[in-house]
């Protein structure tokens, strides 16, 4: 296509232009300053539509303009024409000099309301009739002011109806790409194998710049995308249909690495915008048959994780460049867990942007309370409570930004509905255990793997290491143990390293062979809680143990293991307690609550097993990693039932089979005293159905 | 161990803005009610707990007693302990309850 042909294309069919001067000028032969007066006006008694005269000087260059209505003024008097009857001009310019003046030189090639805006700010009352024309090769006439303007009347009719047309053609151009875009999109109610949920977008213009998609891979990972380009209308919109077109190709190639996904979104943005518009986007990847979620951030709002079981707010932060700054952008990913009754919101900036009337914004803390409120309540209770109370805060119902609210619920694990598994690996018969000492992992803090197996990694500490269980907790590390603890000689090291393949269901037994002595106790109801603990007090108390502290301490832990058996394990498919803290009430028939405490030279060793098996890692790391942090013991909830067991024993072990049962083995050496300050190791083995670790490459 | 409810006996005190009360039995999630009752005391006071009959605590008895304190700082109100056991000043430390306290730990027997 020739660039003549191109330029045509791209104006469409929109025709309007302004009228220039040279198209209503009025060729006028100059006369010159030694032209006689009588002259002149006889020029204009003989021709009336002359409007004025062009006067040029003695070197033929121009002089100044005599107008017909000036001239005619003065020269139609008798005294006039007698006092200047044989006089040239130069005479009559002598005494009267302003008849000469004009306000403007107008250029043949000047639009003329540009012409007439100049023209009426230097002559407002419109004394000048008409102006000098100057072309390319000089004076070549002279346009009437009357002329100008009843042709910018004429004109703006014409502006007017043509900007009608245009108007209505755009209607119809932004409701089609309106109507296109909104097809584009995938359906608001989220119905995924294992996750559901659901979006909502609202559009400050027709055409939006927030862009929201989620597509399943092998029918076992839910890919979800939340983004938002710069600014909003017809430009955001076409990005919006550039990265719809880049997450299609993606779903086609069943493509499911956040990080990835975003490094190549990232191209496609910055070869169709050049930089002229960005895009912000967080892409989430859950793996709905472990839990397992993999999350990249490109410059947008940090996404915020609900989990259920702790009632609890956490934000995934992470950073990175916004789609399409730099070419072949790499995005970093990290990966954390997620349990069943948690949810994932994603949003974009516009509602914590808004502002109110009194110029403050809507903000996280308003968000997050929210979302804490709304933790337990149904996701479309949560949108249009979100929604409410941020119309309700701003005094309206109109946004400025486009706004984008995305969330959903992981309800099942797909193994659980009979889902055919292509993709799934069967557990691997060799166990490559993986060690990490913490001094060097102090020495490089960087992520761990995620295709380290975590069933199959232990952190080995050679020191106290709870300042490191924050960020060993959100890299899902739940193997712990301290090399130089005497405990690890009597539970045996390598029985303690190879706990991830015992799936006795009685770990008691497998540390303590030999017991000296053995209590074993069921509970029927949770009124048996005192007698029992009780009649354990009594018959420690005979056991002469040389370090009575250990003997509080020992009470104390058997509570709390009982009282989260009788009211903590307990939980709907959602993770949510069924009883509350302390509720009296009789188990099940087919519910089982065992305790079981066991000595062995000198070591104590107390088990409590439930047939729930709700318990996660991520519940107890995360309770550890937020009493590290200060942040512990929820006011008047509790919250530190987990933590205060881990920190009474020796060694703690927990092992889990998701909905069949839960062991938390607490043990303690007798025979030294009790050292509140010293970390303890601890192991969490968490047997899915599947396989025992988080890996889905 | 028993399941003897608390109870909160007020002891006498000289100073008007020095309040004193000895806690009787177990703190646990039960305790929340009675511990309401002491939710009134006068801003800038100081509030003294004497654990020396407390008979049994446990983590959701602590979550009430935090729950407490911070209402009481709030209303700029100093924390007192005083005769609590190693266990007591141990789960007072581990779950930083001890910072809200005006010693900033609890006072052994």
């Amino acid at each position: 296509m020739l660039e003549s042909q191109k330029s045509h294309h791209i104006r469409h069919s929109a025709e309007f232009s302004v009228p220039c001067v040279r198209d209503l000028t009025q060729p006028v032969k100059p006369i010159t300053l030694d032209t006689p007066v009588l002259d002149v006006l006889g020029l204009f008694q003989t021709h009336a539509d002359l409007s004025a005269l062009p006067v040029m000087d003695g070197d033929n260059k121009y002089f100044g303009i005599i107008s017909r209505r000036n001239y005619l003024n003065l020269m139609t008097r008798a005294f006039a024409r007698e006092l200047y009857a044989r006089k040239n001009l130069d005479i009559f310019l002598e005494s009267n000099s302003d008849i000469f003046v004009a306000p403007l030189i107008a250029n043949a090639e000047d639009r003329i309301d540009q012409v007439i805006v100049d023209f009426l700010s230097r002559d407002p009352g419109i004394k000048y009739e008409a102006l000098p024309v100057v072309g390319k090769d000089g004076i070549m006439g002279v346009v009437k002011i009357a002329d100008m303007m009843l042709k910018m009347s004429q004109s703006q009719g014409n502006l007017i109806e043509t900007m009608q047309q245009l108007s209505a053609r755009l209607n119809d151009e932004v409701a089609n790409a309106a109507a296109l875009q909104k097809n584009l999109l995938r359906p608001a109610l989220i119905e995924l194998p294992g996750v559901r949920g659901l979006s909502t977008m609202i559009t400050s213009s027709e055409v939006g710049g927030d862009f929201y998609d989620y597509y399943m891979v092998d029918g076992r990972w839910v890919v979800i995308l939340v983004g938002d380009v710069s600014g909003h209308g017809i430009a955001a919109g076409t990005i919006v249909c550039a990265a719809k077109a880049g997450v299609n190709f993606l779903e086609s190639e069943k493509e499911k690495e956040p990080h990835k996904i975003l490094s190549r979104l990232s191209n496609i943005i910055f070869n169709t915008a050049h930089q002229s518009l960005l895009m912000t986007m967080f892409a989430v990847c859950l793996d709905t048959r472990t839990g397992e979620l993999r999350y990249a951030n490109a410059g947008h709002q940090f996404a915020y994780l609900y989990r259920s079981m702790l009632s609890q707010l956490d934000s995934l932060e992470l950073g990175g460049l916004p789609l399409g700054k730099n070419a072949n952008t790499d995005y970093e990913q990290q990966v954390t867990e997620i349990d069943l009754g948690d949810r994932l919101f994603l949003y974009t900036d516009s509602i914590v942007e808004e502002e109110n009337n009194a110029g403050e914004c809507f903000g996280y803390e308003r968000l997050e309370e929210v979302l804490v409120n709304h933790g337990e309540s149904d996701i479309e209770t949560l949108n249009s409570g979100l929604l409410n109370t941020l119309t309700t805060y701003l005094g309206r119902s109109v946004f400025h930004d486009d706004v984008t609210i995305f969330c959903v619920e992981h309800f099942e694990k797909t193994s659980d509905i009979g889902q055919t598994d292509t993709a799934a690996k069967p557990a691997p018969d060799i166990i490559e255990q993986v060690h990490i000492a913490d001094a060097f992992y102090r020495a490089n803090p960087a992520t761990i793997s995620p295709r380290i197996q975590r069933q199959e990694l232990i952190f080995l500490a050679e020191q106290n290491f709870s300042d490191l269980i924050p960020g060993l907790a959100t890299q899902g590390v739940r193997r712990i143990l301290l090399q130089d603890h005497p405990i690890n000689q009597q539970l045996g090291w390598g029985v303690l390293l190879n706990q991830h393949q015992n799936k006795n269901t009685d770990d008691l037994s497998v540390f303590m062979r030999y017991p000296e002595q053995r209590r074993e106790f069921y509970f029927t109801h949770s009124e048996d809680k005192i007698f029992i603990i009780n009649e354990v007090d009594a018959w420690l108390q005979e056991q002469s143990i040389p370090n009575t502290d250990r003997l509080d301490a020992a009470i104390f832990l058997l509570d709390e293991l009982i009282e989260n058996g009788l009211c903590g394990a307990p939980r709907d498919g959602k993770g949510r307690p069924l009883y509350a803290k302390g509720t009296s009430r009789e188990l099940a028939v087919d519910e089982l609550l065992r305790l079981d405490v066991s000595i062995q030279n000198g070591l104590l060793g107390i088990s409590l097993t439930d047939s729930w098996g709700t318990l996660t890692p991520n519940v107890f790391l995360n309770r550890l990693s937020r009493h590290v942090q200060g942040m512990g013991l929820d006011s008047g909830i509790g919250g530190g039932g987990l933590y205060l067991i881990w920190r009474m024993s020796d060694y703690l072990q927990l092992r889990v089979f998701p909905n069949q049962q839960t062991q938390v083995c607490a043990f303690m050496d007798l025979n030294n005293p009790f050292d509140p300050e010293a970390d303890k190791g601890f192991q969490f083995l968490y047997h899915s159905e599947l396989y025992e670790a988080i890996n889905h490459d | 161990m028993t399941n003897a409810k608390l109870r909160i006996q007020q002891q006498p005190s000289k100073e008007k803005l020095s309040q004193q009360f000895a806690l009787i039995g177990t703190v646990d999630v039960d305790a929340s009610g009675v511990l309401e009752t002491l939710y009134v005391l006068p801003s800038k006071a100081t509030a003294e707990l004497n654990f020396a009959q407390v008979e049994w605590i446990n983590s959701m008895g602590l979550a009430q007693l935090l729950k407490l304190f911070e209402h009481w700082q709030k209303q700029d109100i100093n924390i007192r302990i005083t005769c609590a056991n190693q266990m007591v000043c141990l789960l007072f430390n581990k779950t930083g309850l001890a910072h809200l306290l005006a010693d900033g730990h609890a006072a052994a027997p």
